[in-house]
């Protein structure tokens, strides 16, 4: 009696290790398939910037150090919040506009980029880089396929419990955005979706050669 | 000595401001004009008929390739590109020579030095078509000039292709257009699931096919969707009857 007592006892123990494991498990695996989602910088976007650079040293010195300093807080930021699950909005704004300064560098007068802000609580946190893909495939889809001015705006608009980020730019008809099954908005749909366990968080619209991509992004707790 | 005249295309001011800055200090060479997209590059090339152009490859509008079939005056192309995946295409392609960004002084120097030993030669030869074989990935369009406008046909709404000397019409929904280039550069080229050639002048959309015929003892034709008939070489018959699962 003595012996299986102490058989049950271990069976439940083992069965409770087996239970808390296997949720941990779920959670390991969470974390580990949003830290593959998170964002490297793309390749290209390097290359580009050190072409500018580059060219910067022999045209416009000055520049090429302001550039150079932008570079490196893009891409320490991009690092660094890369390893937090959530950052502040304020500072992830803050890293789009570098984003959107280096690129300016490199088109220049091709991008016009707006910004509309509802006012929003400086809590207000987001996944990190989670905004910035967004702008990237504007300037990919929109600003590289033309020789015309790209419009982008950027919206906030705040609904207490939830903030709706809107990133829309204008193309070129012939040129087609094909950002539906681009890379860089299924990993955005993707880490959304393992962050607040909620697949409805972007919506795209396409009309009269605007292109708009939308984000909810819920208040946390 | 005498001046070379070039042209640069790229669409970023930083890509194309380097390029100036780096010729023009060297003696000899003078920048004629700057083009900001393919289209202006073709437009200025044509027009303006430099010695030398230096291309970017990814530019809007029309890719540094697309702009090459479309002139008419063939100048030294240097490709200059962020990319090295275009390398093999550019030589495919006759580039004189191929920049990879960012440029280091010693590499331009070189360039240059090629460049002036290769325009001191008396006649040089070179192809008089920008269209050369490109064994990499099937083409997915085709720019065409349709009197002072470019057009880019997607090779799906191509119904055939037929030759004429040193030209090819390119028939598609929208009408006929001519274009320099030979028949067998579209026969290794086009998608070989979409396309057959069905005669030495003729290579043909399979989507509009809609039927093979016999009209004469031994000749074959077949009707295209759009109501016009065209020939089938005794030879490239049974082909086409495979490819058509008869």
């Amino acid at each position: 009696m003595a012996i299986f007592s102490m058989t049950l006892t271990s069976f439940y123990e083992d069965y409770a290790i087996k239970m808390k494991s296997e949720a941990e498990l779920i959670n390991e695996l969470t974390k580990a398939q949003l830290n593959s989602l998170k964002l490297q910088i793309n390749p290209h976007f390097i290359f580009n910037s050190l072409n500018s650079v580059s060219a910067l040293t022999a045209l416009d010195p000055g520049r090429a150090k302001s550039m150079i300093i932008l570079l490196a807080d893009y891409i320490r930021f991009s690092l660094t919040a890369g390893k937090n699950d959530f950052v502040s909005l304020n500072d992830e704004i803050e890293n789009v506009r570098k984003y959107i300064e280096i690129e300016s560098i490199r088109f220049g007068s091709r991008i016009n980029y707006n910004e509309f802000f509802e006012p929003f609580s400086s809590d207000f946190k987001v996944p990190p880089l989670i905004i910035q893909p967004l702008i990237e495939n504007c300037i990919k889809h929109g600003v590289e396929n033309t020789s015309e001015t790209v419009n982008i705006n950027f919206r906030i608009k705040n609904y207490s419990d939830m903030i709706l980020i809107s990133i829309e730019n204008n193309y070129e008809d012939f040129t087609k955005m094909k950002k539906k099954d681009g890379v860089g908005l299924k990993n955005v749909k993707e880490r959304l979706k393992l962050h607040y366990n909620n697949v409805n968080l972007v919506k795209i619209s396409e009309y009269n050669n605007l292109f708009v991509v939308e984000l909810t992004l819920p208040a946390l707790q | 000595m005498k001046v070379i005249k070039c042209i640069i295309a790229d669409d970023e001011p930083l890509g194309s401001g380097l390029i100036k800055k780096l010729i023009l200090m060297y003696e000899g060479f003078e920048v004629i004009a700057v083009a900001q997209n393919g289209f202006e590059a073709v437009k200025l090339v044509n027009e303006l008929k430099p010695e030398l152009l230096f291309l970017d490859i990814s530019m809007p509008k029309l890719n540094g390739f697309e702009v090459l079939e479309l002139l008419d005056h063939l100048p030294e192309v240097v490709f200059v590109t962020a990319h090295d995946n275009f390398a093999i295409k550019a030589f495919e392609q006759n580039a004189f020579d191929y920049l990879l960004k960012p440029v280091s002084d010693e590499r331009f120097d070189k360039l240059v030095q090629k460049i002036r030993l290769k325009l001191s030669e008396p006649a040089h030869n070179k192809n008089s078509s920008g269209t050369l074989l490109n064994k990499s990935e099937p083409i997915t369009r085709i720019a065409v000039k349709d009197k002072n406008n470019i057009l880019i046909i997607p090779v799906g709404d191509l119904i055939y292709v037929e030759a004429a000397d040193d030209y090819i019409y390119l028939r598609t929904k929208g009408g006929k257009f001519i274009k320099k280039g030979k028949i067998s550069y579209y026969s290794e080229n086009l998608n070989g699931k979409e396309f057959i050639q069905i005669h030495r002048s003729y290579i043909v959309n399979l989507e509009f096919i809609t039927g093979l015929e016999l009209f004469e003892k031994d000749k074959y034709r077949i009707k295209l969707s759009t109501g016009e008939f065209l020939p089938v070489s005794r030879s490239l018959y049974k082909e086409l009857k495979e490819f058509l699962n008869l």
